[in-house]
């Protein structure tokens, strides 16, 4: 008997006995569903044209590259530039509140008194005792937290990648208007928001993440980043 | 859909090497082949075109092939799959499907409409849990670990890198562990926190990344580059051009299409190199897409640049071009309506090196009503010093002409054919494109004549304008040329 039917029968042997190959009922998308998305808004909205330009009309009739046979042109690759940010520490040591440092070890202020940027980090001292591991980095730095059922991800990023060929329809720039962003996937949240001219972000993950409200709802995140304060870090920052 | 393809047999051989030696999978037989960035799985939603690798050196983030991206919702077993179960082959088949903007209902400003999935689904190789190694895309640092997700910090690009469902009691990571690239992280499997789900690996990238700001991005096109790595499709490096010249196609790696790609199109067929790209020209101020041909050149001096021209797509006769050359950038303009085939720009100074290039852009004035297109084809180098010298040019041509010079031989079996910068095979004299050597030369130019060269491009110097002199001798030897041979028809007549 050749492997790929060994491969095959093996393959249907575990599917049976872990999953008893019953179609998927996919938490996310039962989520979507929940959410008042039904089926038919699969294919939700009419394309819209991401720049004002139109597109031209391929001879084909067919979108570049989907036709099945042929040379195929090589993938293209704009190259992006990299950099550091440009910090506002002006606007970095007006902001309020200031973390208590006293809450921190003093091995942990040491190590974050080195990253390169404002390190912001949720002001609840319940919280902050659950953290289980900060990193600093030179692209950042960021903060491990497990509180009970549910795992937190504090995080900045000073390391810019600028795409000048990336352009937004009308409903991505109308995003970036928004003081923060809040995405899902698989439940996990994530909270994006620029400030100091650095980028920050939140997630929350939860450990029943269909039935906790601390990922099925905004408020949660939205409360962690309200509360962020700024750990006084100017004095060790090259 | 596209294939890659660009040796068939090392395909063969690793299709028969993996048959012995990977864990069985119907994919593995395969040829690879994917569908174009953005394009989605039918009913899914609406997706982005965008090549960008984002994070170009990057480990494919599963161990071993085959591994199929596509969408695990509107896949067979998916709750939007239309039945069937997760095991079905087609899940575990070639093309691939891009899901990064699949439709979800939170924000994420790269997508049509502001709204996607912000990462990509894959399967590994067959439809086993806690079989299939995801490991690090690139070294850095563990960060977090939390009920069915890993977070991977990139030391040199400064990506987040997150991994969700592999099984937690196979990781062999805990946070705070340095990894490097291709280290073990856990299995696959399907850890949603008790919540249904395929055995999939869902891989996202996160950057600070402009203009968004900090957002996920487009994982499509960098799984692509790296799993072709892994499948030892070689990666072309964008070449240099030799002393003797050469062309850049757009075909090869040192082309790029900039600002709005997918505003391109791609024609198979005509053009050098077996083919185009064309877009509509515009009155705008600002371009809105653009294409850039890098130009690495092994030594400095005096070149000679041409663009081929394919009637059917170069309608624009004010055609705008930008070249930058040995520290300077000029815009030139072209009349692409007067000739087909080669067709020079001027000559220039360029330095040994990169960093530089010619672009074409698409606010040359046109009004996009009137639907001009500017054709994007490929760039020709000809140092000066084997074009034929200013005072020879008056000469009457001659049978040897369209011989090449030997030390311009297209046999040299030294020369490397490098992808992309195929080496100049002769040059023809200038003015004169009927010669075998310009037929050469001229691909599907084949109209012949001396539309090549009889209308210089336009050509406005926003530096220093040492590249003038060069030019101006040219074009005073062209009309000096064509002065001749209007006098050699008269005569003729």
């Amino acid at each position: 008997m050749n492997r790929p039917i060994l491969a095959m029968i093996g393959a249907v042997a575990i599917c049976t006995a872990s999953l008893g190959c019953q179609p998927e009922q996919d938490g996310e998308s039962t989520r979507e569903l929940s959410l008042g998305i039904s089926p038919a808004a699969a294919n939700p909205t009419p394309k819209e044209s991401p720049t004002p330009k139109e597109h031209p009309t391929p001879a084909t009739g067919e979108a570049p590259g989907t036709s099945d046979e042929g040379p195929i042109k090589k993938p293209l690759y704009p190259r992006g530039k990299t950099y550091k940010a440009e910090i506002d520490w002006d606007a970095a040591s007006a902001y309020k509140p200031k973390l208590d440092a006293s809450t921190l070890s003093t091995e942990d202020h040491d190590k974050l008194s080195k990253a390169q940027m404002p390190v912001l980090l949720p002001s609840d001292n319940a919280l902050l005792e659950k953290v289980t591991h900060y990193s600093v980095r030179e692209h950042g730095y960021s903060a491990s937290l497990a509180p009970q059922g549910h795992h937190i991800y504090v995080a900045g990023i000073r390391t810019v990648h600028e795409y000048p060929q990336i352009e937004l329809d009308k409903a991505g720039d109308k995003l970036l208007e928004q003081p923060y962003r809040i995405s899902r996937t698989h439940q996990i949240v994530t909270l994006s928001f620029s400030r100091f001219g650095v980028g920050y972000t939140i997630d929350v993950e939860c450990a029943k993440p269909m039935d906790d409200t601390r990922c099925t709802e905004d408020g949660y995140i939205e409360k962690l980043y309200e509360s962020l304060a700024l750990l006084d870090t100017r004095g060790g920052t090259p | 859909m596209k294939t890659s393809k660009t040796n068939i047999l090392k395909g063969a051989c690793w299709a028969m090497l993996a048959m012995l030696a990977l864990p069985v999978a119907e994919g593995n037989a395969q040829e690879f082949t994917y569908n174009p960035p953005g394009t989605l799985v039918p009913g899914s939603g609406t997706g982005r075109e965008d090549y960008t690798v984002y994070v170009p050196d990057m480990r494919y983030p599963i161990e071993t092939a085959p591994s199929f991206p596509n969408s695990q919702v509107w896949g067979r077993g998916g709750s939007q799959g239309g039945g069937g179960g997760q095991c079905d082959a087609q899940n575990y088949s070639y093309p691939w499907w891009d899901n990064f903007c699949e439709t979800r209902s939170w924000d994420v400003p790269m997508c049509p409409g502001g709204k996607g999935h912000q990462g990509q689904d894959i399967r590994p190789a067959t439809c086993e849990k806690n079989v299939h190694w995801g490991v690090a895309a690139e070294d850095g640092e563990i960060t977090q670990i939390g009920t069915y997700s890993v977070y991977l910090e990139g030391t040199a690009s400064g990506t987040r890198h997150r991994y969700l469902h592999m099984e937690p009691s196979t990781l062999v990571v805990s946070v705070g562990d340095r990894v490097t690239k291709g280290q073990r992280l856990g299995k696959i499997s399907n850890a949603f926190g008790g919540t249904p789900t395929t055995i999939h690996l869902h891989y996202d990238l996160y950057q600070n990344a402009s203009p968004m700001g900090p957002s996920y991005v487009p994982t499509y096109m960098s799984l692509v580059t790296s799993y072709e790595r892994l499948l030892g499709i070689p990666q072309e490096p964008c070449a240099v051009v030799p002393a003797a010249g050469g062309v850049v196609d757009d075909g090869g790696p040192c082309f790029r299409l900039k600002g709005n790609v997918a505003s391109w199109r791609t024609e198979e067929g005509p053009g050098e190199g077996g083919g185009l790209r064309w877009t509509y020209a515009w009155e705008d101020a600002d371009e809105d897409a653009w294409a850039e041909w890098l130009l690495d050149l092994e030594e400095a001096g005096e070149y000679k640049v041409e663009v081929h021209v394919v009637a059917e797509y170069g309608k624009s006769t004010r055609a705008r071009y930008e070249l930058t050359h040995a520290g300077q950038t000029e815009e030139l303009r072209l009349d692409m309506t007067a000739g087909a085939g080669w067709r020079e720009l001027g000559t220039f100074n360029f330095a040994a090196g990169g960093e530089q290039s010619l672009a074409i852009f698409d606010n040359t004035g046109d009004p996009l009503a009137d639907r001009v297109q500017i054709v994007a084809d490929a760039v020709r180098l000809t140092p000066k010093s084997n074009t034929p010298p200013p005072e020879d040019m008056g000469q009457p041509p001659t049978q040897d002409m369209g011989t090449p010079p030997v030390d311009m031989g297209s046999t040299d079996p030294g020369m490397d054919p490098d992808p992309g910068v195929t080496p100049d095979m002769g040059q023809p004299p200038v003015g004169n494109n009927t010669t075998p050597a310009a037929d050469m030369n001229g691909g599907s130019g084949g109209d012949g004549g001396s539309a090549s060269t009889s209308s210089c491009a336009c050509r406005t110097v926003s530096s220093n304008g040492e590249g003038a002199p060069g030019g101006l001798l040219a074009l005073l030897g062209l009309l000096g040329l064509s002065l001749f041979r209007r006098r050699r028809d008269d005569d003729a007549a």
